[in-house]
């Protein structure tokens, strides 16, 4: 009894199934690693872009895809992030790490306030909601010209020593390492944080709290009968994905160093949504793998296409959505382990082991 | 002392009285079937007991604890535990996850502790995976712990639940027709099974349950009920004599 307790969960795994789930690892590990030196600057900062992007998606993914609540909302949880950090640092002088990490909590906090009217309004309902949080935000933002400086911006600055003497610069990153830009050290600084947050929240999914998230999205009654206080999940989950999203808000205030309303109108909270969508609700990666398509697709193929169909270019980007959906409704990472299995399928039809529905 | 005491229990929904000052109660260690025809109620005691539903009056007692002043998922760690008749599995997870999920009440790792991996994580987490393997054996699912429950069949979907209940260690186990679906066979196989996990566990069990057979095979109490109310209860062979149960059973006017 005790030999196929201890084994049964993973018995099933033959080496090349390991093999078939670390290699594409490997690949991307190696491919990130030498990216930065293979594109010219400008690009260079676009990746950096498109980490934040994917780290507030991230965050969306265990709201949304984990949790069950749509959230419209999380483009206004990445610009409060976003202005935290700028105002903490540019008027209070607080350090880049203490900037971040008071983003986070803040908006942690202003989750958990989203998150309250959640426990009583679902679905649709809650969508709408956040899309107000979304609509009303940078509305906010020229409201408050005093401290966000309204639609002139907010130049982010610090006291830094120029030219022997300590005077309020623009702020940014310095490369310590000799043969890496700015840029270029930019770049694996962010790339650090990404893949930490995404290990991080990895682990979290897989734990027991993932998988009472993964509970309270698919049967609240029996979450709550196993014993889940369905409430705080909500609320917690709420606020801690808003936290998320505030973190790659806060490193966005550094990558682009001035802020301006017009950065976190409803179309940024789309295109997190979308970038989650995109990738693979549900999935821990599918979120970065969503931001690099849209980012790919907004910042490289449409400048790439002739003037007269630009101004078409959010019908093509609909229409492509529209097909992706269609062929793969899990997303990149749903289609990619349909595949996966069809083809472990193919190798061994004996066993059925299928796709961890968690991963 | 009993172990579960239902004193007066009302339900109503709208204009329908699903029950009417219900009352009853249950020995530990005993297996008690809740019998009545299609609406009598059975459902909506269970969804009573374990906080679902709100009742209008009475009150239910579990252990010393007054269940009707504890939000629903405090049900559990009195040591009640369920299963659905139609089912209440958690279809993103796999057969193992899900009977993992009934351990969530008995199991500790908060979130920065599970974000950070920190040991202590890992070792609860071994803890239930080993625990949740050994329930799962014990009721010969080990075959399906790594599947997801979609695509599995009936009678399985409702072992998984029972699997589910068991992981949380529960003092009284609630089982809503945990025959339906199976054949003769199998359900006279479920009865034995029910009963050597009642002694394994020393578990109280509350059954609702339309096959006879193994209702008055397996339970030294039953509780019969029609429209809401109780109308007999005793040992089975005194309940199956009565005039007013015959009578509820043919659709006669007792
Ligand atoms: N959520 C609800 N809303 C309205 N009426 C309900 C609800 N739940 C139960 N009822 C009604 O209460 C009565 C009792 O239903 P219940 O499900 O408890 O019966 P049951 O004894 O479990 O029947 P069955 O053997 O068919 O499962 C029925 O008339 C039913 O229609
Ligand atoms: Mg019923």
């Amino acid at each position: 009894m005790s030999a196929t307790a201890t084994t049964g969960a993973s018995a099933h795994r033959s080496p090349g199934d390991w093999a078939l789930k670390v290699a594409p690892w490997v690949v991307l590990f190696v491919i990130l690693a030498i990216v930065p030196f293979q594109f010219p600057s400008f690009r260079v900062e676009q990746f950096c872009f498109w980490m934040t992007l994917a780290i507030a998606a991230c965050g969306l993914n265990l709201l949304t895809g984990y949790n069950g609540q749509i959230s419209v909302g999380h483009g206004a949880l990445f610009g409060i992030g976003a202005y935290t950090t700028g105002i903490l640092i540019t008027e209070f002088g607080v350090p880049l790490f203490g900037a971040t990490v008071a983003s986070a909590v803040l908006c942690f906090a202003t989750g958990i306030l989203i998150g309250l009217p959640a426990l009583r309004i679902k679905g649709l309902y809650l969508a709408l909601v956040t899309l107000a949080v979304a609509t009303l935000f940078p509305l906010l933002l020229e409201q408050f010209s005093a401290i966000t400086g309204g639609s002139g911006g907010l130049q982010i600055t610090s006291p830094q020593l120029y030219r022997g003497e300590m005077r309020e610069r623009p702020i940014r990153l310095e490369s310590p390492v000799a043969g890496l830009e700015n840029d270029q050290w930019k770049y694996f600084v962010f790339l650090g944080i990404t893949v930490v947050i995404f290990i991080l929240s990895r682990n979290l999914i897989k734990s027991r709290v993932g998988r009472s998230l993964v509970a309270v999205r698919d049967n609240e009654v029996a979450a709550e009968s196993s014993g889940i206080p369905v409430s705080q999940v909500k609320i917690v989950t709420f606020g801690l994905s808003a936290a998320i999203a505030g973190i790659g808000g806060s490193l966005f205030a550094l990558d682009q160093g001035q802020l301006y309303p017009s950065s976190f109108t409803i179309v940024l909270s789309i295109y997190i949504l979308v970038a989650v969508v995109v990738g693979g609700a549900a999935s821990i990666i599918g979120p970065a793998i969503g931001a690099v398509f849209y980012g790919l697709f907004s910042d490289v193929i449409v400048q790439q296409m002739p003037d007269r169909i630009q101004p078409a270019r959010a019908v093509i980007l609909g229409v492509l959505l529209i097909l992706l959906m269609l062929l793969a409704p899990g997303g990149i990472v749903g289609g990619f382990r349909t595949l996966q299995a069809k083809w472990s399928a193919r190798r061994s039809s004996a066993l059925n082991s299928g796709p961890d529905p968690i991963v | 002392m009993s172990l579960l005491e239902v004193q007066e229990v009302g339900v109503r929904f709208g204009g329908v009285l699903a029950l009417e000052s219900l009352s009853f109660s249950l020995e530990a260690e005993q297996i008690c079937a809740l019998i009545g025809p299609n609406g009598a109620g059975k459902t909506t005691l269970f969804n009573v007991i374990s906080r679902i539903y709100e009742p209008s009056q009475g009150q239910v007692r579990f252990d010393g604890h007054d269940l009707l002043a504890a939000p629903a998922h405090k049900i559990m760690d009195f040591g009640v535990a369920r299963t659905f008749q139609n089912l209440a599995l958690v279809p993103g997870l796999t057969v193992l996850q899900n009977v993992m999920i009934g351990a969530y009440g008995r199991s500790r790792g908060g979130i920065w502790a599970s974000t950070l991996r920190l040991p202590p994580v890992r070792a609860e987490e071994r803890r239930v995976t080993s625990r949740s393997l050994e329930i799962l054996d014990r009721l010969g699912l080990s075959e399906v712990a790594s599947r997801p429950c979609a695509g599995l069949p009936y009678g399985t979907l409702k072992r998984i639940e029972f699997a589910r209940a068991l992981a949380s260690e529960p003092k009284l186990l609630m089982l809503d027709e945990p025959a339906s679906g199976l054949t003769h066979g199998e359900v006279d196989e479920l009865g034995l099974l029910i009963q050597q996990i009642r002694d394994e566990f020393s578990l109280t069990v509350l059954l609702v349950e339309h096959h006879m057979s193994m209702v008055m095979a397996i339970s030294q109490k039953v509780v019969v009920m029609d429209l809401g109310r109780k109308i007999a209860e005793g040992t089975p062979a005194e309940v199956a004599q009565d005039p007013r149960v015959i009578a509820a059973y043919l659709g006669a006017p007792a």
